[in-house]
């Protein structure tokens, strides 16, 4: 729920800041965030299966964020939309986590286990 | 460790949020902005378009910048130039008589001699003992021989165009009627000026010998006056060819 909390939280504060991103940059933001999203529901999902490690998830959030990033900009250079390498990818994934975190939490429901509140 | 986990996922997430509502704040509302297929297709072509017109347009500021410093160039040039040629025209000016001139020299002063006890006039002696234009030729000739560079007789410049030219009790020069005493200014070498005027056999000393009064003095520095307006020929031409 954390997770959740943060992101409206982001949200609001985005809607509210008067900050304005370069159009130029932003496909570059578009993608990043979609990285770092993908790092955030990993986060989640390895938290429910009690996998979490604290440096794979700061490593991974700014690692593939910057990959993103990079490939973003080389897709802008050689004229080819690289930058859909990393949205099929992480898109893909972002899915995927989401699709474990959905059984986890309702496996947790269902049988009423204890688990830990995200 | 729960707690750190918690608040990492938490920044994280904020940051996610935040970064998904700055970026749908760019996109203008009411508005379809995602491109399709074909529109991308259109979208890239354009992009690329105009990146080649920035590339073309790069350098094209280079090639006029380059130019434009060029023609900086040429103008420092022609500044100088015509700070050359001004100087010129001054300087032209100067030894023409249009503009005042400074420098060192001889000052000299010519008087008719007194006249003779028993004198009678139109004699020889009344002749002798009294400026002519002849000899006012002769001791101007003496002098540029001897270093002289610009001469001025009672304040009128004199010039290659300039007459001397006898009118009565006058010298006539620049068409101004001179009376004597002549105060005569000379810019020019002072040692060699100098020289002539203490030399034996000059127009100097005929002068003296005929009894004329000649005071010669020498000037580390003079100021010799401007005294004849800019000669506009009527019937010279330069030629051309």
């Amino acid at each position: 729920m954390i997770v959740l909390f943060g992101l409206v939280l982001g949200v609001l504060l985005g809607l509210f800041l008067d900050v304005r991103i370069p159009d130029a940059y932003s496909l570059y933001v578009a993608v990043a965030i979609l990285a770092a999203f993908d790092s955030v529901l990993g986060a989640w999902k390895a938290h429910l299966q009690k996998t979490y490690d604290s440096w794979v998830f700061i490593t991974g959030f700014f690692g593939n964020t910057i990959i993103a990033s990079l490939l973003t900009f080389l897709g802008e250079k050689l004229g080819i939309p690289m930058y859909l390498a990393a949205v099929i990818f992480f898109g893909g994934r972002l899915f995927q986590n989401f699709a474990t975190i959905r059984r986890s939490l309702l496996a947790h429901k269902i049988k009423g286990e204890h688990h830990e509140e995200v | 460790m729960k707690r750190f986990s918690q608040g990492m996922m938490f920044l994280a997430a904020l940051v996610v949020g935040l970064g998904i509502s700055l970026t749908m704040s760019q996109i203008p509302r009411g508005k379809n902005t995602e491109p399709t297929d074909q529109s991308y297709a259109v979208l890239l072509e354009n992009r690329n378009t105009l990146r080649k017109d920035i590339y073309q347009l790069t350098h094209e500021i280079d090639y006029l910048t380059e130019k434009k410093e060029a023609y900086e160039l040429v103008m420092e040039d022609e500044d100088g130039l015509y700070e050359k040629m001004y100087k010129e025209l001054l300087r032209n000016g100067r030894f023409l008589g249009y503009e005042e001139v400074r420098g060192p020299g001889l000052q000299l002063k010519l008087q008719d001699g007194p006249a003779k006890e028993g004198e009678v006039p139109g004699s020889m002696d009344s002749w002798l003992r009294i400026i002519h234009n002849e000899d006012m030729l002769k001791l101007l000739n003496e002098l540029r021989i001897h270093g002289a560079e610009a001469i001025e007789i009672n304040g009128q410049r004199v010039t290659e165009t300039s007459e001397i030219f006898c009118s009565w009790a006058f010298i006539s020069i620049n068409g101004e009627k001179l009376p004597a005493p002549f105060t005569i200014k000379v810019v020019g070498d002072l040692s060699r000026l100098s020289a002539y005027g203490v030399a034996d056999f000059t127009q100097i000393k005929n002068l003296l010998s005929r009894g004329i009064l000649v005071e010669v003095e020498k000037r580390p520095i003079m100021t010799l006056e401007a005294s004849i307006a800019p000669l506009t020929p009527l019937f010279a031409e330069e030629n051309q060819r």
